[in-house]
């Protein structure tokens, strides 16, 4: 641009020449030069006296007359000379020196006038003339500053004329305007009478203003300009100037109108053309650039210019235009040095488009030319970026040969790193820190650092990297480089402070997130988790879209056990990217939220990316899901997952876990064999006996309770808990060891009092022990607690019925059979074995409230000799009788006390007479008195009786007996069809009075029963029977057998008894013999039908 | 159903992707989701207290103004019985002194209410099931026994009430004390028995029990357990807790839950109801809470909108959203109300 300011400042100075040459012209004619006023000046006083004047005039008038004609003649020369003769002799004669300074100036001798200015205005300061020629002859000299000063001095004469007053400021200000004072310059412009409509005064203003940064009123002065203008030249100017104003406020459009329009007035101006070219080039218009400058170039080929456009051609970038237009040159520079240049252009131009083969041709072509340093440096460079290390390697020491230069040094070091010579490569960057400055040592030692830190040579690199630092104190990647290499010197805190100033001092934003990120981690990894929380918050807020930053801070605020803070970040990591890790650490944090269910889709999920998991994350996952599974209870995924885990690396608690599972799933064998093959010294104590615990449960299940019980104790000895001596409890009670149970369960309750468990195991260990008081304390402590253990109600009924205690029990067999509806019953069978529980339950009431029982009964019999008795009656055998009634009472308390059962009865007995139903008054035998039932499984009675006579064959006499019966199948089962029937009675029965008389009796019965509707009992049976009395009397032993059927009806039940009442219907057809002293058949048979109704409640 | 499964968690852990996805209608509507009536609440829960022993007709009246406010068409009464304390005149159990299940019943009737009618329930229910399967059983038996009796001592005066609706089973269903196969077998016989008794009481009526999750059972397993239960009994409705007010999940998470329950209920041709939360739980024990902020409310509203097949229920509109809960709940009230007619 500089280019076209140049071109147009110098106009004004042109124009001036041009203004005043007019002037010169008249001046040297003799005319009134700008006035013929200023020539009356030079006319003052003289000295000498009149007539020396006069000779003087004649002496020099004919110098003077003639110097005239040879001026006219154009002989300026000779008119010099005579004017030099005549001022010779009239040194005072300032008209003729005026004259004389004219020919110099218009002989161009500048240095003449401005004598000949200085003498005349020695005498006449104010002599206009002299002022504006010493100015222009100042100017033409260059002397611009004092020609400034004659033209200002000129205009600020009072007796100047308005036409040279208006040359002089002009001269005046476009002097000041080259000075580039352009206040000065304006200044001038201002004494400018009458500025009008002058294209002049316009574009000087124009170009003062623009001097002094008034741009917008210098482009109204331009605008004035170009309104004034009346030729296409000041047109032309006032379009460059406006262009270069635009071009100075960088208003593009603007330069570009301005230049375009300059332009079309002169397409050929070249100068136009640059203009244009350079805007375009500041608007990163390259293709116009380019465009306008060819065409500047063929109109006007310079040097420059053709490498300007080169250079547009390049950031096009055009390179083929480039090359061929080097190559175009090439042909055109025959000297070496510019045939060096382009070559070297060449190479780069090369380069830039990639073709690195003809690039290195290029610039080894310029290295043949000159093999400098620069241009062997640009060799190896193209080598090293074409991929030919070893050419680049082996040019660069090429180059040293030539220089030694540090900057060789490290670039070779460089490449040597990177063709793994480390060694050659250190010893270079060495070489480089000898003489280099320390920009490049800063590097040098950078890189030796990391070359060692890549050797692993930590400490090296910490020195190396230490010594760059102390180049580059504040260098945030060397305190990085620093922290990495102390991390692996095992100096974490050192390695954190590091980083920390890396951090601190970085300046870059896209640094600082990396940095507060790894800052995080280094913390992250020394443990120092809110600190590390602090870092990543910091790194997230300059890049907070990074989900690996959310996942380590989530990793940190994990570890503070920050769980929804945690997951939160980590959800966030997911959202933004898929890492298997952060899916983990999701599952994890649901884990330790107690949120099993949400962990384990994203533990799975991550299971599933397995491959992108490490080894260690792998077994985590598995064994973590292990633990989710076995919560949810799914033993079956647990032991699995476990297992997988196991399989990756043996581990003995997972193993241990898996026994668990196994154990659970019913895989003893499999559960001992894991804990078989689990170390016990590789798990921390409390595993240990973990692992003995499951060893004895599962040894239990196997039956092994002599291993089960070792295994338990060892586990005691080592740490003693409550469920353990359950456990060891219960192995004793199935070992039928129930006195060993009892301390264990005893320990067990105590130690845990409110675990009802525990307390029901000793309940029932105690009951056991038939230590019913106990038991039933225990059973009623439970039931107090929980009503839900409905086994409890019968038995501590039960036991409170062993302990006479039968008001309880019947309470609590009542309460037994209040629950009828809440027993489970799936089934049928379960539903038959309710009923039958129950009926046992009712019947047990029925006993323990049971305090009056009557029996009567009425037998007929064909067989007329026969002497039989009511079957299966209390009392029947020793006295034969076919009628009978009685009354028995059970005294509370001492009646019933748990199954011993103590009466008091009262009865009368009568025969029927022989084949009739009438009864035989003579035979009514009266009876009162006590029988006890001493055994509560045997039904064994002792029996005293009082018999007192009602009738004639009646006797008063004392009866003592002893009765016993067992059966099978003669009570009602109730809710079952049929069942075995079997019945056996005996009785011996000694009368008192003398002689004493024995009797005894037995009978047996093997049938089948039918129940119907548990009203209705038919039971059709065989039965056999014997009465023997001694001493004999006739017909008063015998032995019976038949066939028969009992049809029983049963009735008066309530809720909590059965039924009480009962009518039997007993009917045989029986065979007998009567039977001989010592207890031989007679002969005597009799036949014949017997009938007996026994009706009881 | 492994296969469904692991389309859940694709979605779960696909994290704010499935939130989007969730939320937006578009996407629910490509995705074959049910059209539930909008995001409005239906109805809510009324849990009788022993201070509502106390009320008068008016104070009902005044309720049930609260609730036409609303535009609730529906009510479930949490109980009828709390352990041996009757919200309806019994010889057997002591009584509140204005026994209002009547009055209730009335209110209903005339507001054109529907009504599930809440058995009894038994504070010790969460302790009582966390023990030895057979105990459970038994206790569970006692709780069937005892609703049975409750149930046919209501049921005379409740067919009378156009209102009354169903039964609500009172025995919550949550996501941890069930897993166990066995625990799992007597809970759904007790269900089973239940519901069946109930239909047969009154048949034309409607069985409705409710649910939740806490996280603890994995979404697969989750459905899977409640498609057992609803294949082995007659319950008609799912009613599900968000647990978002009690704190046991997070409204990101509820989505995880209810897309398998979605299925479950679909599969076995059921309805689900979602229970919205409207309470921000202060303290477990004793229980304390305060109305729920309108922001979270509204999150909650919108992601059971895309799973409810029978609508939105609230837990509960008169503690936290009615002037009778104070300040915060008419602020509550007006947030909503404001909502519903925005929309």
């Amino acid at each position: 641009m500089r280019r076209i300011l140049a071109a147009y400042r110098l106009l004004p100075l042109s124009l001036a020449l041009v203004l005043v040459l007019p002037g010169l012209a008249k001046a040297s004619q003799g005319q009134e030069v700008t006035g013929s006023g200023y020539l009356e000046q030079l006319k003052g006083p003289r000295q000498e006296g009149w007539l020396r004047r006069q000779i003087d005039q004649f002496r020099s008038f004919a110098r003077l007359d003639r110097a005239n004609r040879l001026l006219k003649e154009g002989k300026l020369s000779e008119a010099r000379q005579e004017l030099e003769g005549y001022l010779a002799t009239a040194p005072k004669d300032y008209e003729a020196r005026y004259d004389y300074l004219v020919i110099l100036f218009k002989m161009k001798d500048y240095q003449g006038t401005i004598q000949q200015a200085d003498l005349i205005l020695q005498g006449h300061p104010r002599f206009v003339p002299a002022l504006l020629y010493r100015g222009l002859a100042r100017q033409a000299l260059g002397h611009f500053d004092k020609a400034q000063q004659d033209f200002q001095a000129a205009a600020a004469q009072t007796q100047i004329t308005p036409k040279d007053r208006r040359f002089a400021l002009d001269m005046a200000a476009d002097l000041a305007l080259r000075l580039k004072n352009y206040a000065l310059a304006l200044s001038d412009l201002e004494q400018i009478k009458e500025p009008g409509a002058d294209f002049n005064f316009s574009y000087r203003r124009g170009l003062a203003l623009e001097g002094l940064g008034r741009l917008a009123e210098a482009e109204q002065a331009y605008h004035r300009a170009l309104q004034q203008a009346g030729t296409d030249q000041e047109r032309l100017r006032a379009y460059l100037a406006l262009g270069e104003l635009a071009r100075q406020r960088q208003d593009w459009p603007a330069a570009s109108l301005a230049f375009k329009a300059a332009r079309d007035l002169e397409p050929d101006n070249p100068e136009v053309w640059w203009a244009l070219a350079q805007v375009a080039y500041a608007r990163k218009d390259y293709a116009a650039s380019a465009r306008y400058m060819d065409r500047m170039v063929t109109l006007q080929p310079t040097p420059q210019d053709r490498d300007f456009l080169i250079n547009v051609l390049g950031l096009l970038p055009d390179y083929r235009q480039v090359t061929e237009r080097l190559s175009r040159l090439l042909t055109e520079a025959p000297a070496p040095e510019e045939r060096y240049r382009i070559y070297t252009e060449l190479g780069q131009a090369y380069n830039k488009w990639g073709k690195f083969a003809e690039a290195t041709w290029a610039l080894q072509e310029a290295a043949k030319i000159k093999a400098d340093l620069p241009t062997l440096e640009a060799l190896a460079q193209t080598q090293e970026r074409s991929g030919h290390l070893a050419q680049a390697i082996a040019t660069y020491r090429e180059a040293l040969k030539c220089q030694t230069s540090p900057q060789i040094h490290l670039k070779l070091g460089t490449l040597l790193e990177k063709q793994g010579d480390y060694q050659g490569a250190v010893y270079q960057l060495e070489q480089a820190t000898a003489g280099g400055g320390p920009g490049l040592r800063l590097t040098a030692y950078k890189q030796v650092g990391f070359i060692y830190y890549r050797l692993g040579n930590f400490a090296e690199a910490q020195r190396f990297l230490e010594k760059a630092l102390a180049l580059q104190p504040n260098n945030p990647e060397l305190y990085q480089a620093l922290a990495e290499t102390a991390l692996k010197l095992k100096a974490p805190a050192q390695a954190l402070a590091y980083q920390k100033k890396a951090v601190e001092l970085t300046s870059r934003p896209e640094a600082a997130g990396p940095g507060w990120e790894r800052l995080g981690s280094m913390a992250l990894q020394l443990g120092r988790y809110q600190e590390a929380i602090d870092y990543f918050q910091r790194a997230l807020a300059l890049e907070p879209s990074r989900s690996e930053i959310r996942q380590n801070l989530g990793i940190a605020l994990f570890k503070l056990e920050k769980w929804p803070e945690a997951l939160e970040q980590f959800q966030q990591a997911l959202a933004g990217r898929r890492f298997p890790r952060t899916l983990v650490y999701v599952g994890l944090v649901y884990q330790k939220m107690n949120k099993p269910g949400l962990a384990i889709p994203y533990l799975e999920q991550a299971l599933g990316e397995a491959a992108r998991l490490t080894p260690a994350e792998h077994r985590e996952v598995l064994s973590t899901l292990g633990y989710l599974y076995a919560d949810e209870k799914e033993y079956a995924r647990a032991a699995r997952a476990w297992s997988q885990a196991l399989a990756l690396q043996p581990d003995p608690v997972v193993a241990l876990d898996l026994a668990k599972m196994q154990r659970r799933l019913g895989q003893t064998q499999e559960a001992l064999a894991t804990l078989e093959g689990i170390n016990p010294a590789q798990l921390p104590p409390v595993l240990r006996v973990e692992r003995l615990d499951e060893m004895g449960a599962n040894l239990q299940t196997e039956k092994q309770s002599a291993k089960a019980l070792a295994a338990l104790t060892q586990a005691n000895q080592m740490e003693g808990t409550p469920d353990r001596d359950y456990r060891i409890g219960l192995i004793h009670q199935d070992e039928r060891q129930a006195p060993a149970a009892i301390p264990f369960f005893q320990k067990a309750t105590a130690q845990d009092p409110g675990n009802n468990k525990y307390k029901v195991a000793l309940g029932y260990a105690y009951l056991n022990r038939r230590d019913y008081r106990d038991a039933a304390r225990l059973f009623e402590e439970v039931l107090k607690n929980d009503p839900d253990y409905l086994k409890l109600y019968p038995d501590l009924a039960y036991c409170y019925m062993h302990e006479v205690k039968n008001d309880q029990a019947v309470t609590w067999f009542k309460r037994a059979i209040d629950n009828q509806p809440l027993y489970p019953v799936a089934s049928e069978e379960e539903a038959e074995r309710l009923h039958q529980e129950l009926y046992r339950y009712r019947k047990e009431v029925s006993k323990l409230t049971n305090q009056y029982n009557f029996t009567a009964y009425l037998s007929y019999q064909t067989a007329k000799p026969s002497q039989s008795v009511a079957p299966g009656m209390l009392g029947g055998g020793a006295i034969p009788s076919q009628g009978g009634a009685e009354f028995a009472y059970t005294p509370p308390k001492i009646g019933f006390r748990d199954e011993r059962i103590f009466q008091v009865f009262t009865r009368v007995l009568w025969n029927i007479k022989p084949g009739s139903m009438r009864f035989d008054e003579d035979s009514f035998q009266g009876g009162v008195g006590v029988r006890y039932k001493p055994l509560q499984t045997q039904n064994l009675y002792v029996w005293g009786e009082r018999l007192f006579k009602m009738g004639d064959k009646s006797q008063n006499n004392w009866l003592l007996r002893l009765l016993y019966s067992w059966d099978y199948g003669y009570d009602l089962k109730p809710g079952k069809a049929r069942w075995d029937y079997t019945f056996l009675y005996g009785d011996a029965a000694y009368f008192t009075n003398a002689p004493g008389t024995w009797a005894y009796y037995g009978e047996i019965r093997q049938g089948i029963t039918f129940n119907f509707n548990d009203k209705v009992l038919l039971t059709p049976h065989l039965v056999a029977d014997a009465r023997y009395e001694d001493p004999h009397t006739t017909n008063s032993s015998y032995l019976e057998e038949g066939v028969g059927v009992s049809l029983k009806f049963l009735f008066w039940q309530t809720k909590y008894t059965i039924d009480k009442g009962s009518f039997e219907l007993l009917a045989y057809y029986k065979h007998g013999n009567f039977l001989n002293r010592g207890f031989g058949v007679s002969g005597s048979k009799y036949d014949g039908f017997f009938l007996t109704g026994i009706f009881h409640f | 159903m492994r296969k469904d499964l692991l389309g859940i968690i694709n979605q779960v852990v696909a994290g704010v992707a499935l939130a989007c996805l969730l939320f937006s209608p578009t996407a629910a509507a490509a995705g074959g989701r049910p059209t539930s009536p909008g995001p409005r609440l239906q109805g809510t829960f009324l849990q009788l207290t022993a201070a509502q022993g106390n009320w008068q007709p008016a104070d009902w009246a005044r309720l049930f103004g609260y609730f036409k406010g609303l535009h609730l068409s529906q009510l479930v009464i949490q109980w009828t019985v709390y352990d041996d304390l009757a919200f309806y005149p019994a010889k057997d159990l002591r009584q509140v002194a204005n026994p209002p299940l009547a009055t209730i019943l009335q209110q209903a009737d005339a507001a054109g209410l529907q009504v599930l009618v809440g058995l009894a329930h038994d504070s010790g229910y969460w302790e009582k099931i966390h023990r030895d399967p057979a105990l459970v059983e038994v206790y569970l038996r006692r709780l069937r026994l005892r609703d049975e009796a409750i149930a046919k001592h209501l049921a005379p005066q409740l067919v009378s009430h156009p209102s009354f609706r169903g039964w609500y089973i009172t025995q919550e269903v949550d996501d941890v004390n069930w897993q166990a196969a066995p625990a799992r077998q007597v809970f759904f016989v007790f269900l089973r028995d239940l519901s069946a008794f109930l239909h047969q009481l009154t048949p034309d009526t409607r069985v409705a029990i409710s649910g939740f999750a806490n996280g603890r059972t994995d979404p697969g397993s989750f459905g899977h357990f409640w498609q057992s239960l609803l294949g082995e009994t007659t319950i008609d409705d799912v009613l599900f807790q968000d647990g978002v007010g009690a704190g046991k999940l997070h409204p990101e998470e509820m989505p995880v839950y209810l897309e398998p329950l979605r299925q479950a209920t679909q599969a076995q041709k059921r309805k689900l109801q979602v229970v919205v939360e409207l309470f921000q739980q202060v303290s477990e024990r004793p229980f304390r809470a305060r109305p729920a902020p309108w922001v979270r409310v509204a999150r909650q509203l919108e992601i059971a909108g895309h799973f409810a097949t029978g609508g939105l229920l609230a837990f509960s509109v008169p503690e936290y959203m009615t002037p009778l809960g104070g300040p915060e709940a008419e602020k509550l009230n007006k947030a909503y109300r404001q909502y519903i007619e925005a929309r």
